[in-house]
């Protein structure tokens, strides 16, 4: 049998052209429409007035030393009835996933267990969960991180044979269906404050910052908004702008987003994390990469092991870490409240803003650290423990 | 005609025919149809979209920093796509590469936090792959499970061992600061060790798929099993092979993934899935007509970084990258089909000879499909 090789015609040749260089450049024609990546704000002039440095080191003081006590300081006078069952449902990742133990060494001290549930976070998922704790007779279930709009049937089913909500870290509102929600935005808020005072006292005025967001976290907006509302007031001639990076873009193209940024702004000398753990990831090794580590601090919110480590190495300027052991032991506080039949009392997290100097053993050796040392005996002795 | 009985008849071919090798296209023939569209049709795409940022972007874009910066940031996407492009060869899938990415990493970063030594640590990560490989052969071959669904399957696998590892949390420590994160963060002149090492991975494949016979053997399973198989290919074996390579691989990626991140994170390997398996087909198109092939891989990898960096330069939508993507690789896989029916239908039944086992000469291969070098 004979074979005659193929040979292209010139028509299939340009219908190899066509449709890959026509559909580059729709991609890239597409692309072009709409509105620049970054919003910027801040007049032209260098330098801020001293007293406003000198506000903004007076307000980053009062964060720069570990808090000593728990914010909670009303004791529970009743007796906290023991044998509680409780269903700690995790949203699926790693801020989440810490959680567990930490519930489960203050339920411990409260005579109560903590059963812990992974799900992926998605609603159906969750949902699954909550019909199955249910079913299994728990007394509350704890929910960080959940949209409890789309659990509406499921918790109000729940709420129905008596079960008591609390979250952490979520968007819910305090009510009839969830007791009691600790990590809220307004909460959040003043971890800008406290970004904005070092970016402003550590640069004496001369910022140039650019606060680097990530929008599908709701949760985080008002550190956002009170960052720039409180870096205006103590700086006005300080420039800013914002990026917010897709959801996708984490753990992968999120450096070199920020990179691109910074290469294409160079009078830029301050970038602020919305949430370190998750944007800082692979950071200092591609600003190194790129020549710009010298030339740029970079502080953050939140973080983890990794994120202490950059900070105690000096490739991170500094972090607000996040509370995890407030948020959980705050939730645990509300159900030994409602259990006593005390009121439930709301209180705000514990903030510092740590940085080389003072990163504690615990904080790179372990999945999460304390903020507060010695809390267990804090809150064991509000609980008449 | 009478049959062979009569030597003189068959001396002489007969009138009109000829028996002699057809010539060599002349060099210039060779290098116009070398740089064909159809060859190389990306690398025009590429260079059309360097024009267009350096238009759109011309303070930040056309640098050497830029160049730089393209290259150490999808030096691990290359290293990924590459390490699935043996068995995408030979027409088997992978799709638990990103997952073996992430447990190695953190086997090593686990160990290395731990006071293991660097080299044992490492040989650990890429002992990992390799078992993994194997489990993946074992699944693919030996119990005939199809590939997509069997390393998939695997994939899950890999995804709670992770978890046992990690307990969901990143593994970090000082310990990795020192000597391993040099493993991934070291530059030279600017670019980071990992491009270094996706050079040498691609060269490496390169030669493997296009001057070995078990890369002709490989083509030749992934074109069609059943007629290599019959032209005496162990194509079991190959694939077997194959899975082992792509885990010991996308191991060693994962080694370097994690040293770039400095610590062992549960999720590192996973945004890798998607854009890995984009630049192999995207890759396809370029250079070898449909077939899946290392530099095609690399000039994927490098147009689309090229674009999505440009694009951030260029500081275009936050969704503008995405889609960028998305719409290349549509183009490319629409161009891979066209260019895979028109090799097809040049090749009529698609059988042609059985000298393909044990011969590297160019053209005998028969599950390949014919090009206008072969």
């Amino acid at each position: 049998m004979s074979i005659t090789p193929g040979r292209r015609t010139p028509r299939r040749r340009h219908a190899t052209l066509v449709p890959m260089a026509a559909l580059a450049a729709v991609a890239l024609l597409a692309a072009g429409c709409g509105s620049s990546g970054g919003s910027s704000s801040g007049s032209s002039s260098t330098g801020s007035s001293s007293s406003s440095v000198s506000a903004a080191n007076q307000l980053l003081d009062k964060y720069t030393a570990r808090p000593t006590s728990i914010t909670q300081t009303t004791p529970i006078k009743k007796a906290i009835p023991a044998g509680k069952k409780i269903t700690f449902i995790s949203c699926g990742v790693e801020a989440c996933a810490i959680q567990g133990p930490i519930l489960q060494q203050g339920a411990k001290t409260l005579g109560w267990t903590v059963t812990q549930v992974g799900t992926d976070g998605s609603p159906e998922k969750v949902q699954n969960a909550i019909q199955a704790a249910v079913r299994n007779g728990t007394n509350a279930i704890i929910l960080n991180a959940a949209d409890v709009t789309t659990l509406g049937k499921a918790i109000a089913d729940a709420k129905a044979k008596g079960v008591q909500f609390v979250t952490c870290c979520s968007l819910a509102k305090q009510g009839s269906d969830v007791l009691f929600n600790t990590g809220t935005p307004e909460q959040n808020a003043p971890i800008g404050d406290i970004l904005a005072s070092k970016v402003v006292s550590q640069s004496g005025g001369k910022a140039d910052t650019v606060y680097v967001n990530v929008s599908a976290f709701a949760i985080l907006a008002a550190v956002g908004t009170e960052f720039e509302k409180k870096y205006k007031e103590l700086c006005p001639s300080c420039k800013s702008a914002k990026i917010d990076i897709p959801l996708t873009s984490l753990g992968k193209d999120a450096p070199d987003r920020i990179v691109s940024y910074l290469r294409s702004h160079p009078s830029v000398n301050y970038v602020v994390l919305s949430e370190s753990g998750s944007l800082g990831a692979g950071l200092p090794a591609a600003l190194r990469a790129a020549g710009l580590n010298t030339k740029v601090k970079v502080i953050g919110q939140g973080g983890n092991q990794q994120t202490y480590q950059d900070v105690k190495s000096g490739q991170m300027g500094g972090v607000t870490p996040s509370s995890l052991y407030g948020y959980d032991y705050s939730m645990l506080d509300a159900l030994a409240r409602k259990w006593s039949g005390e009121p439930v009392l709301q209180t705000p997290p514990e903030f510092w803003f740590m940085t080389s100097s003072d990163v504690p053993a615990a904080a790179t050796s372990g999945a999460a650290f304390p903020i507060v040392t010695d809390y267990q005996t804090q809150w064991a002795k509000l609980w008449g423990k | 005609m009478s049959t062979g009985t009569t030597g003189g008849a068959l001396a002489t071919p007969p009138r009109g025919t000829s028996t002699a090798p057809p010539d060599r296209p002349p060099a210039s023939r060779r290098l116009v149809s070398a740089l064909a569209v159809d060859k190389i049709g990306a690398v025009y795409v590429w260079l059309a979209i360097i024009v267009v940022f350096t238009i759109w972007a011309p303070d930040t874009f056309p640098t050497l920093d830029t160049a730089k910066q393209i290259l150490n940031t999808n030096a691990i996407t290359g290293l990924a796509a590459l390490s699935i492009l043996i068995p995408l060869s030979a027409r088997v899938f992978d799709l638990s590469f990103a997952y073996v990415m992430t447990l190695s990493g953190v086997v090593v970063a686990k160990l290395v936090t731990h006071g293991t030594p660097l080299g044992l640590s490492i040989a650990a990560g890429l002992l990992v792959g390799v078992g993994i490989g194997l489990i993946n052969a074992g699944v693919v071959v030996l119990a005939k499970i199809d590939s997509f669904i069997g390393t998939l399957a695997t994939g899950s696998l890999i995804l709670a061992l992770i978890t046992m590892v990690t307990n969901d949390t990143p593994v970090s420590s000082g310990a990795l600061a020192g000597n391993f994160a040099k493993l991934g963060q070291t530059t030279i002149s600017g670019v980071t060790l990992p491009v270094i090492y996706m050079l040498v991975v691609a060269l490496a494949i390169w030669y493997l798929l296009e001057h070995t016979a078990t890369g002709r053997r490989l083509y030749a399973t992934g074109f069609n099993p059943d007629a290599a198989r019959l032209a005496g290919v162990p194509v079991n074996r190959l694939r077997f092979i194959s899975l082992v390579t792509s885990g010991t691989l996308a191991g060693a990626t994962g080694i370097v993934l994690a040293s770039i991140l400095g610590s062992g994170s549960p999720t590192a390997g996973t945004p890798y899935l998607l854009p890995a398996f984009a630049a192999a087909f995207l890759g396809a198109t370029q250079l070898k007509n449909g077939r899946f092939n290392a530099w095609g891989t690399v000039i994927a990898v490098l147009l689309l970084g090229t674009g999505t960096t440009g694009l951030a330069l260029a500081a275009a939508p936050q969704w503008s990258q995405s889609m960028f993507v998305g719409v290349v690789l549509i183009g490319a896989l629409a161009v891979t089909g066209l260019q895979r029916r028109t090799s097809v239908s040049a090749r009529g039944s698609g059988v042609h000879g059985a000298g393909v086992a044990g011969t590297d000469q160019p053209g005998v291969a028969t599950a390949t499909p014919l090009s206008e070098e072969d």
